[in-house]
């Protein structure tokens, strides 16, 4: 275990002023480096002349004279912080991003035209105001007091051996001497303790992070930049991977876990950052290289597992995992291998995998689940494509952690089904009123040829609902579809059951005649009333024999016969027990009719324009047990350009995914592991076998991980098996293989968690039971597992109990508390006082966090918030290697961080703000918006349009690599927030603000004070 | 035969039947577990013999209560009282969407109430013989 400093070496911290009160700076202690603030980037907007600032705020900005921060020398040109260094202008195409110098020389400048600004904080130029009073004294030092790399003599000189106070001048000096670029590894990448750095450029970006450093403890910086491309992308990872697999499990255990402290802002870098890595001993796979498998397939919450249950419980972490089974190539990535044979074990059915071993010379394979001693089919050797003998170690399903197999007669229950897709849509009178018919149909009629339709195979069949039924005839023949109305809707029959469910393909010419006709079709005549309950029926009718998808354009209550509903919203019930009540279907019509369709393989799927109380509650099930996916738009109105454009996108982006049909979804897992819950949109037909009438590469299906025995081996298994008929009609097996490491020591536990990803499964969890439960038990249970984690042995992890107000945690942890926050404050979980949240916004909220992907789910909870008014250098433009667009670095989410000079960017995956500061530089609006004055814009949703210059291309750059970070989930609208917006809207904004105050939740200040009394009550 | 005979005499017969209709509960849920049978249909069959089971049950304390049977009705009474509340809360239904995460506190439910009927059934039967021995002692 390594040593830890006495406490009497550490700088005395001031105690903890309350929450949001003013601090002093830090006053020139000896040896106390400050927290170096990122260095102001190359491009700014300034503020406009005699620009009033608003309060300052942030850490201490610049450092008190004679405190050099760890800098690199003055005047050299800087690189925007948390990011690769700035290339050389001429090696990037678009240009580098012109400085602002004079402030009133605005003028966008040509490719080239300006060197990237010098280090000058005298240069005039006000971009960072000065900034005092808020907590200001070192936070969150980055305990790397783990043995350095033996290969750095100096660095155990200075920074290791003896704990001593680590000057200013020192650290800088470990950055400028490239042998010693090996121990400093990024912190929190500091996984197996020593590494190589993470790229040769790390050196150079270590300054431009912010760093809290308390003195004597370490060497490593903070705050890492993240050099590797943010989260999700598989490069970044497999990088690590490679460095990671250099190096054996034996060193892990005698370092102690790099640590954090809570207090102060949160290190909202930290959620840029890939998950740990999976550190698997050499040889653990047949080949020789590691076989991963990527998070966005498989996502655990703790990248290893514990050997005993014992130890499971002790470290009081959430085991649990998040498989995204139908996750899909996108374009760009290579496609998934396709094999033909299928070879499983005997016993426990596992699929041929990676992990396996041959035994017996190579004539047998035992099973890495069941230790089964399986045949080696004849043919192993042997690829039919060429007819020639082949090395069985080239063989896809040895090389690749996820891998396609085209499943044979045996695996079908009957011939494959087409695609079929039945729209029933709502053609009532709140439909016509927001004007959604129209809408839809324009959007359906445009994604005709982009619904996955390879063999022209496709059924579809419309249905319009009002009071009664229309169903629509169609023939290959005739471009003019018959309308057929059923006004009998208490057991609704159907006219001319063979020209309804219709060829697409075939019947092209009517489908389009429709679809263009709908929109006006029922204008003349408005009906009240909207039989959704009948409609499925008769839609349920109508593919009973073939299965399909059915999907609902909803824009009012259901209020006709079977599965009428009724208006229970009550504003009143906020805050009570009875708020929960109305996250319970009010009915279990929606729920029976559901599981008699699960055995047709049909699934329904929503698409609310609502205006008013929908009861989204009462007909969700429908979509949760069959797997459909929801959207919902509050407030929908055709005439907004901006909804317009979003549902129609989303619409077409929903019928233009790949579905996979009728699917089966089984998890398994080495022995002694079970999986007691699943969470997510699925209907759990066995212990372990989900059923997927249809599975999408959208959603996400968690479960618990519980230990039900001591694992033996080093190594534990899950491997994942989804079979579904493509939409070309082939029958595939997608399976999908997990290997984690076993372990013994907690440390060694905690150096695998994955913050994230265990925010993203307490969500799911919280939502499941604020659905089956109550809302506040929810909160309670969202609290107390937070609670349990930061609440851990400190001791046996190596970590210093610290002083009074401050909480030492894994480093690991460090964001734990502000993703809870996020997560208290989310829509799906928060407890108002007594605002009332309308409960479809809250049960729609609900179904998202169940159904999303981590990596989507995430920035749900917590927003993403950048300053696009100082962007760095390198931001908005593709990075070198990887052709990403590179990020700007984020913001806390406070209002902390808001100029009057700024223009900011807030980013979720279903909304995203633009703040503007009301004495914002002229030229930066006309750059972006075309305007010369701030008093042109309007708050409210706003299109924005590209502009041809180089900002403008960036900030759209920014904004479209957000929206595939996030899978193109959503389309989200786009509010203009000037700083003088109306209240509401203003409130919109800032309730994304995690970390200030919001209704009756904590800010994240308050929050850890929270945490600290109920530390010390334990 | 007296009133006192005929209610332990019923209650017999309820408690085997319970009983048995407990241990059927329980089979099902194993079949469940090893994956015999599938939860839509399983939920189908338990949920339409909840309500009679407690309908039955409820009428068998009603008779001792009005038997003036004290102590029968006494140690009935908690499960009366759990059946009143399920169905009050309307959790008395197996809901296919969930089962799979109780189906261990619904296998243990059923295991501790084929103990009770079990021992009820012995207690009733030397109910039944104490109240006919009484009855012929006073013939």
């Amino acid at each position: 275990m390594a040593q830890m400093p006495p406490n009497s070496t550490q700088r005395p911290r001031p105690p903890p002023a309350p929450a949001g009160a003013p601090r002093p700076p830090p006053p020139g202690q000896m040896g106390a480096s400050y927290p170096v603030r990122p260095r102001p980037p190359p491009l700014q907007y300034p503020p406009g002349p005699g620009a009033p600032r608003l309060p300052p705020s942030g850490r201490p900005w610049p450092p008190a004279p004679g405190q050099a921060p760890p800098m690199r020398p003055m005047g050299e040109p800087q690189p925007g912080m948390m990011r690769p260094p700035v290339r050389p202008p001429t090696s990037r195409t678009g240009s580098p991003a012109p400085p602002y110098n004079p402030p009133q020389a605005y003028a966008p400048s040509r490719p080239g035209m300006m060197p990237p600004r010098p280090l000058n904080s005298t240069n005039g130029y006000p971009s960072h105001p000065p900034r005092s009073g808020t907590p200001s004294y070192p936070l969150s030092p980055s305990v790397s007091d783990t043995p350095r790399s033996p290969t750095s003599q100096s660095g155990s000189a200075s920074g290791h051996t003896a704990r001593r106070r680590q000057y200013p001048d020192q650290i800088a000096s470990v950055y400028t001497q490239p042998q010693l670029q090996a121990v400093a590894p990024p912190a929190s990448y500091s996984y197996g303790g020593s590494t190589a750095p993470m790229n040769a450029s790390a050196p150079a970006q270590h300054p431009q992070a912010p760093q809290y450093i308390v003195p004597g403890e370490a060497s490593a910086p903070a705050a890492a930049p993240s050099p590797a491309p943010p989260a999700y992308s598989g490069p970044g990872v497999d990088g690590m991977q490679n460095q990671f697999a250099q190096m054996g499990l034996g060193t892990a255990s005698h370092q102690a876990v790099p640590a954090a402290l809570l207090a102060g802002p949160p290190e909202i870098w930290a959620l840029e950052q890939p998950p740990p890595p999976v550190e698997l001993p050499p040889n653990s796979a047949l080949v020789h290289q590691p076989v991963l498998c990527g998070p966005q397939h498989i996502r655990s919450t703790v990248n290893c597992m514990p050997n005993t249950p014992a130890l499971m419980k002790k470290s009081k972490l959430l085991l649990g995992m998040m498989f995204t089974p139908f996750k899909t190539p996108e374009e760009g990535e290579p496609p998934l291998p396709v094999v033909n044979e299928i070879v499983r074990c005997r016993r426990c059915r596992t699929y041929f995998n990676p992990f396996v071993q041959f035994t017996d010379s190579l004539y047998k394979w035992v099973c890495n689940m069941c230790h089964l001693k399986n045949d080696v089919p004849p043919t192993f050797d042997y690829d039919p494509h060429s007819q020639s003998p082949m090395d069985r170690f080239r063989r896809p399903e040895l090389n690749h952690a996820v891998v396609e197999y085209l499943a044979p007669a045996p695996y079908m229950s009957r011939p494959p089904q087409p695609p079929v897709y039945v729209f029933v849509i709502d053609v009532s009178f709140d439909a016509i009123s927001n004007g959604s018919i129209g809408v839809v149909a324009q959007a359906i009629l445009e994604s005709l040829d982009n619904i996955p339709n390879p063999d022209g195979r496709a059924l579809v069949a419309f249905l319009t609902v009002d009071k009664a039924l229309q169903f629509y005839s169609m023939t290959p023949e005739s471009t003019e579809p018959q309308m057929l109305v059923v006004p009998d809707l208490s057991d609704p029959f159907l006219p001319y059951p063979n020209q309804l469910l219709v060829n697409l393909a075939e019947c092209r010419g009517a489908v389009e005649e429709f679809l263009s006709r709908l929109g006006e079709m029922f204008r003349s005549s408005p009906s009240t009333g909207f039989a959704l309950g009948p409609a499925l029926v008769a839609a349920k009718r109508l593919i009973q024999h073939i299965g399909g998808k059915i999907v609902v354009y909803q824009s009012s209550l259901p209020t006709e016969q079977a599965g009428a509903l009724q208006d229970r919203e009550d504003a009143k019930a906020a805050g009570t027990a009875k708020e929960s009540e109305l996250l319970k279907p009010a009915t279990s019509f929606y729920s029976t009719f559901i599981q008699q369709c699960l055995g047709l393989q049909i699934s329904v799927d929503f698409f609310v324009f609502a205006s008013k109380y929908v009861d989204l509650a009462s007909v969700i099930p429908l979509a949760k047990t069959s797997g459909g996916s929801v959207y919902m738009y509050p407030s929908f109105l055709s005439t907004k350009p901006e909804d317009v454009h979003r549902v129609a996108s989303e619409v077409k982006r929903f019928l233009a995914r790949s579905n996979g049909w009728e699917a089966v979804f089984r998890i398994r897992a080495s022995s002694g592991i079970r999986f007691p819950a699943y969470y997510g949109h699925h209907f759990l037909r066995s212990t372990d076998l989900l059923t997927l009438p249809n599975v999408t590469p959208d959603h996400c299906y968690a479960a618990d991980v519980t230990l039900e025995n001591d694992l033996s081996g080093n190594m534990a298994y899950f491997q994942t098996a989804l079979l579904y008929t493509s939409s070309g009609g082939e029958r595939r097996i997608r399976v999908a293989t997990l290997a984690l490491p076993i372990v013994t020591q907690m440390r060694d536990l905690f150096r695998g968690i994955d913050q994230q990803a265990t925010i993203a499964m307490l969500a799911k969890k919280a939502v499941d039971r604020a659905v089956n439960a109550k809302l506040e038990d929810a909160r309670k249970a969202v609290e107390g597992k937070m609670l349990d984690m930061v609440s851990l042995d400190r001791s046996e992890l190596g970590l210093v109990s610290a002083g009074m107000g401050q909480i030492p945690v894994p480093r690991a942890i460090n964001l734990l508390p502000l993703l809870t926050l996020g997560l208290l404050k989310h829509d799906a979980l928060a407890a108002m006082g007594s605002f009332h949240l309308p409960s479809d916004l809250r049960t729609y909220a609900i179904t998202q966090v169940l159904t999303m992907a981590p990596e989507v789910l995430l920035p749900y909870l917590v927003a993403r918030f950048y300053a696009l008014h100082e962007l760095p250098a390198e931001a908005g433009y593709p990075d070198a290697q990887t052709q990403l667009t590179v990020l700007p670095p984020l913001l806390n989410l406070s209002s902390e961080k808001l100029v009057r000079h700024g223009l900011f960017l807030l980013f979720t995956p279903t909304v995203q703000f633009m703040w503007i500061g009301r004495d914002i530089h002229p030229g930066l609006l006309q750059d972006i918006f075309g305007v010369s004055s701030y008093q042109e814009l309007t708050s409210g949703t706003f299109t924005l349009t590209p502009r041809d210059n180089d900002m403008s291309q960036r900030i759209h750059a920014i904004m479209a690599r957000l929206v595939s970070l996030t899978r193109h989930l959503f389309d989200p609208t786009l509010y203009l927030i000037k700083e003088d917006a109306a209240a509401q809207l203003r409130s919109m904004f800032h309730a994304h603000l995690t970390e200030d105050k919001a209704h009756h939740i904590m800010s994240y200040q308050q929050f850890l004070s929270h945490i600290r009394e109920k530390l010390q009550a334990k | 035969m007296s009133w006192e005979a005929l209610a332990f005499l019923l209650g017999l017969v309820i408690a085997a039947i319970l009983m048995f209709g407990a241990v059927w509960f329980v089979i099902l849920l194993t079949d469940l577990e090893a994956d015999y049978i599938n939860p839509i249909e399983l939920c189908n069959s338990l949920n339409q013999w909840v309500l009679p089971e407690a309908i039955t049950h409820s009428t068998l304390f009603a008779i001792f209560i009005l038997n003036g049977l004290w102590f029968p009705s006494l140690i009935n009474l908690p499960l009366l009282a759990w059946n009143i509340n399920k169905i009050a809360k309307s959790t008395y239904h197996y809901d296919p969407m969930q089962v799979f995460r109780h189906v261990a506190t619904y296998k243990k439910e059923g295991m501790i109430k084929i103990g009770f009927f079990l021992c009820c059934f012995f207690y009733y039967l030397y109910g039944l013989i104490i109240a006919l021995i009484h009855e012929s002692a006073i013939l």
